[in-house]
């Protein structure tokens, strides 16, 4: 999203148009690239958000208008979009025990995500049961298959084995099953895939200093509204949201790989030299969500949100830089030196 | 691993003595960056003389206002000290801006001094460098040298001194006391650190067995004092370009005396005592410091990519000197 999204900035502003306004206008109603109708869309929604919530009407639409305390100061926005597909390829089984808990098995990984949390609130709610029934066993291949912890896919893919799996237990055992009862189900394919463009969106708004003297470039603010069809749980959905957006900016102004090819080295291949942000780059990044439910993306209506979060970022930040300098880079990352003259 | 020995020193002279009569041995302080080396395999010491439990640790004011701080006084320490804080912000400031809160609890002053490159190379066993092993070549002065000297750099070696630190203490006109086997001498800290020349395997113009015992630091009264880093993220991250200040104002506002270290441009702590010498007795103004500036940087050159720092230290120098006479 980096290219396209600099170069939106880059259009908006030949065309005397403010970014958002731009992106209003050409607005498509079908999915441009295969012509299908999107499951569900509403990036102009979370521009809108996302402008009211981070006070967008204060950008000027000049570069180099605003200089505080030797600090250039801009504003930013990006559009994000990154495709869902929800992998068939998952089963669970359910056992009934007898101390009335269900011990739900799938092969699935936590990388962190709260796969553990999330998986467990689905399995109570499609079996009808409090979550502290449910005995969530993942992180293991002995379990039924399960597909990746990746491509913004793991929720929903196996959430809909865990929901088809709670389907036919519930079916086979009846609402008062006996200790031992138990069932394995596969999620079944999504017919509504093959009809719709399915992609979850989102908009970026970011802030940045760039100082007057030195170059160096800062990140105060930023804001992601983000539509990803259902939100599981808010707590470890934003925990995703504002992770990606803080790698996002490590992204934007730090990470690079660089090579001597002379010797095949990379040079900077430590932590030392291969910088992420610390601490003290990171300003107030915060995530918000639209909130709906997308029918024709499986079971759940949820769509992914693990990569949506990063999506975009570094081309918000880019382009609240050019706002703050009138120097535009188009070459990530973007530090001091490419502020300097 | 290679095998070492490991003591720990009961006194200053043993372990000048210690390290002295075995051309293997090192001094271990804080071991923040010697640790690191052994690890990496560029130096292989087959005796380390522990000296950081050494009664070296204390700071005190002498009878002249001056501030003696021993060696192996911790980069916090050093930096949370009262006498410090007041009377040498600059330093203080300068140990902030380095390492981690980490680091710098065990980071020693002598260690800090003794720090060396970060340069890729150096660390790199598979490339050449003339540091770490002379005569094999200079790897970063055609190659990735982005983070490398303009200034006072030779053909065989462009690499820059890492320490924030030592940058303050040379503009502080600190001096460096040195026990060696002959007994005491003590030197400028800007003598101590050395150019590269034809033998950049020589970081400071100390000889082995020869140990820091302590930092002098003069009286300034009146004096004020900054220190700026500016670098590629907000923390933990070594200079591009930094620039500590002293600065002496008369009555009527005119430069009575400055002094200004430039880090992150160099194989030493650069003292930029052309500026300094343009602007003493002069009107503190946005047009004199950037002229001085700029001369000072007339003799800085640029590797394939490292131009930026030019106008960088250029800039950052104009900038602490604008908010240090704004004061």
């Amino acid at each position: 999203m980096f290219g396209p999204e600099v170069a939106m900035d880059e259009l908006a502003e030949a065309c005397g148009l403010d970014p958002i306004e731009l992106r209003i206008r050409n607005e498509p109603d079908t999915d441009p690239d295969s012509g299908k109708p999107f499951s569900s869309r509403h990036l102009l929604e979370c521009l809108a958000v996302g402008a009211e919530r981070f006070g967008w009407e204060k950008r000027s639409a000049a570069p180099r208008s605003r200089l505080e305390d030797r600090w250039q100061v801009g504003l930013g926005v990006a559009a994000a979009t990154y495709p869902f597909n929800r992998i068939a390829e998952n089963a669970a089984l359910i056992e009934f025990n007898a101390d009335s808990t269900h011990t739900v098995q799938i092969g699935a990984a936590d990388l962190g995500t709260g796969t553990w949390t999330t998986l467990t609130q689905i399995a109570a709610d499609a079996l009808g049961c409090e979550v502290q029934a449910v005995r969530l066993e993942i992180g293991d291949t002995s379990l039924p298959v399960a597909s990746v912890a990746g491509g913004s896919s793991g929720t929903a893919s196996w959430g809909a084995a865990i929901i088809a799996a709670a389907v036919a237990f519930r079916a086979e055992h009846g609402d008062d099953p006996v200790p031992g009862a138990r069932t394995r189900a596969s999620a079944a394919a999504d017919p509504a895939a093959d009809h719709y463009a399915m992609h979850s969106f989102g908009a970026q708004f970011a802030e940045v200093q760039v100082h007057a003297d030195t170059g160096e470039v800062r990140v105060p603010r930023m804001l992601g509204v983000f539509s990803a069809g259902r939100i599981i749980n808010p707590r470890t959905a934003r925990s995703q949201f504002i992770g990606g957006m803080t790698m996002g900016i490590g992204m934007a102004l730090h990470e690079e790989s660089l090579m001597d090819e002379r010797f095949g080295i990379f040079t900077n291949h430590d932590l030392a030299g291969y910088h992420i942000p610390t601490h003290a780059d990171i300003g107030e990044v915060e995530a918000t969500w639209l909130e709906e439910t997308d029918h024709r993306a499986g079971p759940l209506g949820a769509r992914g949100i693990g990569e949506i979060g990063i999506t975009g970022a570094a081309a918000a930040i880019a382009n609240a830089t050019y706002n703050a300098t009138g120097i535009r880079v188009r070459e990530l990352p973007l530090t001091p030196d490419k502020f300097i003259f | 691993m290679k095998p070492f020995e490991y003591l720990r020193a009961r006194d200053a002279a043993g372990a000048v003595a210690a390290v002295t009569g075995h051309p293997g041995a090192s001094f271990l302080g804080g071991g923040t960056n010697l640790v690191d080396h052994m690890k990496l395999g560029i130096t292989a010491p087959d005796l380390l003389i522990d000296i950081a439990r050494l009664p070296l640790d204390d700071i005190e004011e002498l009878a002249d206002g001056s501030v003696r701080i021993g060696a192996t006084v911790r980069n916090s320490d050093l930096a949370a000290h009262r006498l410090i804080r007041e009377r040498h912000r600059v330093l203080s400031e300068a140990l902030l801006a380095g390492a981690s809160g980490q680091l710098r609890n065990m980071a020693t002053t002598g260690g800090n001094l003794l720090q060396r490159t970060r340069c890729t190379y150096f660390q790199d066993l598979g490339t050449p460098c003339n540091k770490r092993e002379p005569g094999s070549g200079c790897s970063a002065l055609e190659g990735v040298n982005r983070d490398h000297a303009v200034l006072g750099a030779s053909a065989s070696c462009v690499a820059v001194h890492p320490s924030d630190m030592a940058v303050a203490l040379a503009a502080l006109d600190a001096r460096v006391v040195v026990l060696g086997p002959d007994g005491e001498r003590s030197m400028q800290l800007t003598e101590f650190h050395r150019l590269p020349g034809d033998a950049p395997e020589r970081d400071t113009v100390l000889e082995h067995g020869e140990l820091i015992t302590a930092l002098e630091l003069p009286a300034r009264p009146g004096a004020l004092s900054a220190y700026r880093k500016v670098r590629d993220r907000a923390s933990y991250a070594f200079a591009l370009v930094s620039v500590a200040a002293v600065l002496e104002l008369d009555q009527d506002g005119t430069i009575r005396e400055v002094r200004l270290a430039l880090g992150g441009v160099a194989h030493k702590p650069w003292r930029a005592t052309l500026a300094e010498s343009l602007l003493r007795g002069t009107q503190p103004s946005e047009e004199n410091f950037r002229e001085a500036a700029q001369a000072e940087l007339r003799s800085a050159s640029a590797l394939r990519d490292n131009a930026f720092k030019i106008p960088m230290a250029r800039n950052t120098m104009v900038a602490v000197l604008r908010d240090l006479s704004g004061r």
